[in-house]
């Protein structure tokens, strides 16, 4: 009977010895605290920054948290931590759905919508007569895409506006409106056949 | 030679584990739904098979069967799965987080498949030799990835096709899994 | 067993094609040959009166907008630029800069300008200087743009071509060109526009041919044509051994087997050369410059001053009264063109449409003007499609594909919205020909499947652009939010140092103010 049990002791323990002989192969030494001080928690886990990076590029980068997250790169690490489903976003729309579906191996679903609609493309337009200049909107944008600066005229640049509306809930006279983008002809799409 | 080669012919095609032997059906159905993340499945079973049998064999050869512990052997094959399934896992979080993470739960898994464990003791019954053993866990492997790959190809393809409410999703899968054990089961005879 | 003699044949044929440098094409149909609207060989081509007004699209061939060089009201004369790579066609003044229709198969307008004419000048009015020879800049001065079709810039391709790294097959590095092919095939039923300019005069064709050898400075020129244009390939022949040039380089003509689509440069270059093009691989970028025949001839008259005002439109089709080719100035309106010519359609229900059977589209506007790339106009009755029915698997459609693509599974693909697993596939590479279309038993409208999906494709990819640009300034503004956060901090925190340190810190602080008010 002792000899069952420690035959069955030593070869758990041995087992366990290949194992982690070869799981030390297999990991490369971490780095501590001590000798990178900019190692924090994000840092630490490679693979999950890959993982966080390959979803990230997908997301359309509008940093609007309409997901009810600060921005797209902390939406993507929800969805890698399993915190929030795949189907938050609305610029995204269906087809990010369909994408992250493909890339994760999950299944697709319908939008959130109370996370608000899909709209088609728009720009922010400022209407000048009434700009105090206050540069409250240019710190909000999140993609710098307003000029001026405090008491001169602020303008939004249209090419690099991405139509997150982030800037109409701080300007103090709302002289921000929202224009919908004709689509440019080279741009046009043929429509899908029935 | 000749007993090797009808080996390898009889655990992938003749004696196929999934679809003659009905064995590993669960990552069969799980993983098969995308053909990157079957062939992705498929290789880390053929790692994980070829080298458990192999240790199984030795573990039996050397351990079990000098000091008559034979009745351990059923724990003692699945101390040695499980720790190839570890190894296997930590190599592939490191090699492609993405496959990682598209295989999830199914990775480690790999352990309870029945046809690791199946592929170990049948090969302990049918008294294999190192090599023999070795070869008999690579065909059922490979036997096991060509048929996962075909299913999955299958499945993509079903899914953008115009099935019918009631078969819609595991149901169609489940038809067309047993229409390619038909199959499967055609190749009987063949090598004798 | 003779097992082996199919094996031998294969082999001697690939050596037979290897040295011809000519294969038969991998898919294709060879249609059969419906090119109404020429006239006898030899009779110049009519030129259409032109109208009093002519509209500019303001578009370059990529559909992108382009700024006009003109106002409202100014005059302009025959050969003006009015934009880049647009010329005035002819004298007048400038009416609007507005929206209007034009030919696209969007059917949306574009902003256009206007001109009223004065005067119409003629195809010799000479508005450049003439040159001994022909160079990339004088292309571009005249607006010389591609004829075939796609309207690409001329002077711009041969740049590309010069500048580019050629022949990968060998491995060895030259720049430039080492071929130049001449496009005549003309493979697409109805249009027969390049067939009338050579009938109407082999001889300028070969001269200008030469002059574009000299300019590219080739190493072989090959001039391919249908071999079922019997009487243009007459033409040519007497024409090469008639005229002379001083380049060393001779014209080869050859004769492709009629199959549609052998006139896309992607075909044209396998057939020619053998070997397929890789995927996304110009043909400039491997030494060839494949220009259409009426390029080529734009481009020796633009040598000797002449800019391009106008081309050469075949009006066909089976309700077309009087099928022609005639020379019109770009510009004037379709419905200016089918009245002059005497083919207004008559019938309510009657379709014009603007290119060939295949590669066309319907008008919804007649008063929408010809551009650079219109070259053909065809009046057809409505259309009768049968409905389409499930795919049933023959393979009929890949069987003719040209750029051996499997159009089944694109099609299964792309109408379940998996357009990446489409491109996979290699949907990239579909040239829109329309084959799958012909042959499909079951009707499936496969080449609007195809359109739909790539387009899609390029404007999830321009998407994924826009987003990665948004990304980088978000990120860029997050780093220099961050880094000015830390030289605060820093600041802060050396002045608390400074505080702690110092042994009366009233007085420190009374000098430090003491210092700010000092003017230094």
């Amino acid at each position: 009977m002792t000899g069952t049990f420690i035959t069955i002791a030593v070869m758990i323990m041995s087992m366990a010895a290949v194992g982690y002989v070869l799981s030390r192969l297999a990991e490369p030494a971490r780095r501590t605290d001590d000798e990178d001080p900019d190692a924090d928690i994000m840092s630490a886990n490679l693979p999950d920054m890959q993982l966080i990076e390959e979803v990230n590029r997908r997301l359309p980068q509008t940093q609007c948290a309409q997901c009810g997250h600060p921005g797209c790169r902390p939406y993507a690490t929800a969805i890698i931590n399993d915190e929030a489903p795949i189907n938050q976003c609305p610029p995204g729309g269906d087809a990010l759905i369909e994408e992250l579906a493909a890339l994760l191996g999950t299944d697709v679903m319908p939008l959130d919508n109370d996370k608000g609609q899909t709209k088609s493309a728009q720009v922010a337009v400022i209407v000048e007569p009434d700009c105090i200049g206050c540069a409250l909107c240019i710190a909000a944008c999140p993609v710098d895409a307003i000029v001026g600066a405090p008491r001169y005229m602020h303008t939004v640049i249209a090419d690099q506006c991405t139509g997150c509306e982030l800037c109409l809930p701080p300007c103090p006279v709302d002289c921000i409106e929202l224009h919908t983008i004709n689509t440019p002809l080279q741009r046009w799409q043929w429509p899908k056949p029935a | 030679m000749r007993e090797l080669a009808l080996i390898l012919l009889g655990t992938v095609l003749v004696n196929n584990f999934v679809l003659v032997q009905f064995l590993g059906l669960c990552p069969f159905m799980g993983v098969s739904r995308r053909v990157d993340s079957a062939i992705g499945m498929g290789v880390a079973t053929t790692f994980v098979l070829t080298l458990a049998t192999s240790l199984s064999y030795l573990v039996n050869r050397w351990l079990l069967v000098p000091f008559e512990l034979t009745y351990l052997r059923t724990l003692s094959f699945i101390v040695v799965i499980a720790v190839v399934v570890q190894f296997t896992e930590i190599v592939i979080r490191k090699q492609s987080p993405l496959l990682h993470r598209v295989l999830g739960l199914y990775l480690p898994l790999i352990t309870t498949n029945c046809a690791v464990l199946g592929v170990a003791l049948l090969s302990i019954q049918q008294q294999h030799s190192l090599l023999e053993a070795m070869l008999y866990g690579f065909g059922a492997a490979i036997g096991f990835t060509l048929v996962l790959v075909l299913f999955s190809v299958l499945r993509e393809r079903l899914e953008l096709a115009d099935v019918p409410a009631p078969f819609k999703g595991s149901a169609i899968a489940l038809m067309s899994a047993g229409i390619m054990s038909l199959a499967f089961m055609g190749f009987s005879g063949l090598g004798s | 067993m003779n097992r082996r003699k199919p094996v031998k044949a294969l082999l001697a044929r690939s050596r037979r094609l290897q040295q011809t440098g000519r294969s038969e094409p991998d898919g294709g149909l060879p249609l059969v040959r419906n090119k109404p609207g020429l006239e006898a060989v030899g009779v110049p081509i009519t030129e259409l009166p032109v109208p009093e007004q002519l509209v500019y699209p303001l578009l370059d061939y990529a559909r992108q907008t382009v700024q006009a060089q003109v106002h409202v009201g100014e005059s302009v004369l025959l050969g003006d630029s009015i934009a880049e790579g647009i010329l005035a066609t002819a004298s007048g003044t400038i009416k609007a800069i507005e929206h209007r229709p034009i030919i696209h198969p969007s059917h949306r307008d574009a902003l256009c300008v206007v001109l009223d004419v004065d005067a119409t000048g003629d195809e010799n009015t000479q508005s450049l200087a003439t040159s001994d020879t022909l160079s990339t800049e004088r292309l571009a001065q005249a607006c010389i743009s591609g004829l075939g079709g796609a309207g690409f810039g001329t002077a711009l391709k041969l740049r590309a071509a010069q500048n580019k790294v050629a022949n990968i097959s060998d491995n060895s590095s030259e720049t430039g060109i080492h071929t130049l092919l001449v496009n005549a095939v003309e493979c697409e039923p109805l249009i027969s526009c390049d067939e009338a300019l050579i009938r109407s005069d082999a001889q300028t064709v070969i001269t200008a041919v030469h002059t574009m050898i000299k300019l590219s400075v080739c190493q072989r020129c090959v001039l391919a044509i249908e071999d079922d244009k019997v009487d243009a390939i007459a033409m040519l022949s007497t024409a090469i051994d008639a005229v002379k040039s001083d380049t060393g380089v001779d014209v080869e003509l050859v004769k492709l087997s009629a199959v549609y689509p052998s006139g896309a440069e992607k075909v044209l270059v396998q057939r020619i050369t053998g070997k397929p093009l890789p995927t996304g691989v110009r043909a400039t970028e491997l030494g060839i410059l494949c220009l259409n025949v009426a390029t080529v001839v734009a481009a020796w008259r633009a040598q000797a001053g002449y800019p391009m005002i106008s081309r050469i439109v075949t009006v066909a089709g089976s309700r077309a009264n009087k099928p022609c080719n005639i020379r019109v100035r770009i510009g004037t309106s379709v419905a200016d063109v089918l009245q002059s010519t005497g083919n207004a359609p008559e019938a309510d229900d009657s379709r014009v449409r603007a290119g060939g059977p295949l590669s066309g589209f319907d008008l919804q506007s007649l008063s929408v003007p010809v551009t650079a790339t219109t070259n053909c106009i065809a009046i057809e009755p409505p259309q009768s499609k049968s409905a389409a029915m499930a795919c049933i698997r023959c393979s009929h459609c890949s069987e003719v594909c040209p750029v051996n693509l499997v159009p089944q599974q694109l099609y299964w693909y792309a109408s379940g919205n998996d357009i990446q697993q489409a491109q996979r596939f290699g949907l990239d590479n579909c040239i829109e020909c329309g084959c799958c279309d012909i042959v499909c038993p079951s009707s499936i409208e496969l080449t609007s499947m195809f359109r739909y999906a790539r387009s899609s494709w390029r404007e999830q990819q321009q998407d994924k652009q826009d987003a990665d640009i948004a990304r980088e300034r978000y990120e860029q503004r997050q780093r220099r939010l961050s880094h000015r956060e830390q030289e605060a901090r820093k600041i802060r925190e050396e002045k608390k140092t400074q505080l702690i340190s110092s042994k009366d810190p009233i007085a420190d602080a009374l000098a430090r103010a003491r210092a700010r008010k000092r003017p230094s």
